[in-house]
């Protein structure tokens, strides 16, 4: 009888769980597997949390976007992490599309473009994150990581807009 | 007797007080389930409501209200910008395409809209339209929705009322529908669409017959030609005197984390009116227990054993939880359904009523798994029923 009672209060409890799961609120808290060691003395290849698959995150700053004072074109180190996993903190800028699941990382936070300027096109330091589930992407004013594959190279990229930096099936965990 | 067939004839048995406490349950599924398809449809309208226009610019005061009344066409505008905001948006690099838009008037109780015609290119692609699209002053296309709501085909005339429903109506310019659009499933299918000096004539002092081209405009629509432009025109537009420009996807960003904290309220809400409604099946279940102690003392004699009796009660408990989740779920679309035009007339949010959802599965399961739960107790007072007391009497 006791035995029983455990039994399907445990399955009950189960479903409860599930049903709260299955249900989709926007990520308010930080995600348990946010947890990326940075040293930024060296390039030592960092492991995430998804250690169990063995993937290699590396760690990126805004100082790696460019070489120098050349924003023509991306630095060579992230040229080479083209399709690696990265990992890179910033803020929300205000340009963000809930449909097809992008926004801009931008290194300050704040309403202001700093470095617009009215000469043309000038690259500055801007990624355009695609994140992996859309459903769950807001807008929010606090500082985020972001995780997930980089391309670089000026292109027409699936927003339809031109840009440099992007980032493919990320992960944004908001930070404390 | 086998153990379903007894439990059924129980059931039966106490039917009216069990189909009161099953209907707790089938309320709060209903509930839950209609919840869920409401909050979805706001979240999928938000998100293409605005299609590629990822700013708008018109008179300064509040994004959201900016956003409302020119995507989603709820509210009203506060104020209007001057021509010459327009002719700079549409002279500057930094735009892709770019359309003004001018509000004010309206048709049982659905906005009328002048604006260019290509609005509808850019935004859908080629229109499949009955009919033709306007082309001089008067000439009126209508949405989807407003045709079936108004009855309105191509050929009828009309008169617009001035500001919302029920204001005094314009006897001097009567408008023409020449033809009907496609259903976008977006919130210009509740509108009627003309060309963009209608309120500059409507409006004008004296009726002269002569071209206005210029007027005041309510909202400008842009397609940037790029991330960077899009954020220089932003910043450029603000710094006017009057104007706001706002980035369409932040603010439907804002509109949906309140839609989120609604209805993270309204779970709560549920999860208490599922613990009531648990509570309510252990409350029949004692109260049908009761009656029922001879019946199970007669049973033990003839020789069931006890965990027969307890399990007959506690599958008594999941087929009212069971049945009564079904009938929520069913009950919670149907209702959908009812409610929806009525919904969309007045939101424009049009909610898919048959959509099902892995969700709802897992509600059925929990909700078994909470009858069988709060059967327990019942389960254990039969449990102890000691057939002698039946010889004792």
């Amino acid at each position: 009888m006791k035995r029983s009672f455990i039994l399907i209060s445990f399955i009950a409890l189960l479903s409860g769980c599930q049903l709260a799961n299955s249900v989709d609120r926007p990520p308010d808290e930080p995600e348990s597997e946010s947890v990326v060691e940075r040293d930024r003395s060296s390039e030592r290849v960092a492991f995430g949390t998804k250690a169990a698959t063995a993937e290699t995150v590396h760690p990126i700053t805004w100082d790696d976007f460019f070489d120098g004072d050349d924003v023509t074109e991306p630095s060579e180190r992230l040229k080479a992490l083209r399709g690696e996993t990265v990992t890179l903190t910033g803020w929300m800028g205000e340009v963000l599309n809930l449909g097809q699941g992008w926004f801009l990382l931008i290194p300050a936070p704040g309403a202001d473009c700093p470095f617009c300027s009215e000469d043309g096109q000038f690259w500055n330091k801007i990624m355009i994150v695609f994140v992996e589930e859309p459903s769950a992407l807001r807008y929010t004013k606090e500082q985020v990581q972001v995780t997930g594959r980089i391309d670089v190279g000026i292109k027409v990229d699936e927003s339809n807009y031109k840009t440099m930096f992007r980032l493919y099936d990320a992960q944004f965990d908001v930070l404390p | 007797m086998s153990l379903w067939r007894l439990t059924w004839k129980n059931m039966w048995h106490e039917r009216s007080l069990l189909l009161l406490a099953m209907s707790t349950v089938a309320l709060v599924t209903a509930l839950l389930v209609f919840v869920q398809l409401a909050s979805d449809e706001i979240e999928e309208s938000a998100k293409r409501g605005y299609g590629p226009y990822e700013l708008v610019i018109g008179h300064e005061g509040s994004p959201l209200s900016l956003v409302l009344h020119t995507f989603y066409h709820v509210g009203e505008p506060l104020g209007n910008v001057p021509y010459e905001v327009y002719e700079y948006v549409a002279r500057s690099p930094w735009k892709d395409v770019a359309y003004p838009m001018t509000r004010g008037d309206s048709y049982d109780g659905f906005p009328l809209i002048g604006t260019d015609v290509n609005y509808f290119k850019t935004r859908y692609g080629a229109l499949a339209i009955e009919g033709a699209t306007y082309e001089q002053t008067g000439d009126v296309v209508i949405g989807s929705h407003v045709a079936r709501a108004t009855g309105l085909t191509v050929g009828d005339t009309f008169y617009a009322s001035h500001g919302a429903a029920d204001g005094h109506a314009h006897d001097e310019m009567p408008f023409t529908v020449t033809g009907i659009l496609p259903p976008f499933g977006t919130a210009d299918d509740r509108a009627l669409w003309t060309t963009l000096d209608y309120a500059w004539h409507v409006h004008a002092e004296e009726s002269d017959e002569e071209e206005l081209t210029e007027g005041p405009i309510t909202s400008i629509v842009v397609v940037p030609s790029g991330l960077m432009e899009l954020q220089q025109l932003e910043q450029m537009m603000n710094e006017r005197d009057g104007v706001q420009a706002v980035y369409s996807g932040k603010t439907a960003s804002e509109l949906l984390s309140v839609v989120d904290q609604g209805r993270a309220f309204v779970y709560v809400v549920t999860v208490v009116s599922f613990v009531i409604a648990g509570l309510s099946i252990m409350l029949a279940l004692l109260a049908v227990g009761a009656s029922r102690a001879k019946d199970i003392a007669l049973l033990r004699l003839l020789g069931r054993s006890r965990s027969f009796i307890t399990r007959s009660i506690v599958l008594e408990g999941a087929l009212v939880t069971g049945i009564g989740s079904l009938v929520g779920i069913v009950g919670g679309h149907v209702i959908a359904a009812f409610v929806s035009p009525v919904i969309y007339d007045r939101f424009g949010i049009a909610i898919d009523a048959w959509t099902f959802q892995p969700m709802e599965s897992l509600l059925v399961i929990g909700s078994i798994g909470v009858g069988m739960l709060v059967s327990f107790v019942p389960a254990r007072r039969a449990y102890r029923v000691d057939p002698l007391t039946l010889i004792e009497r």
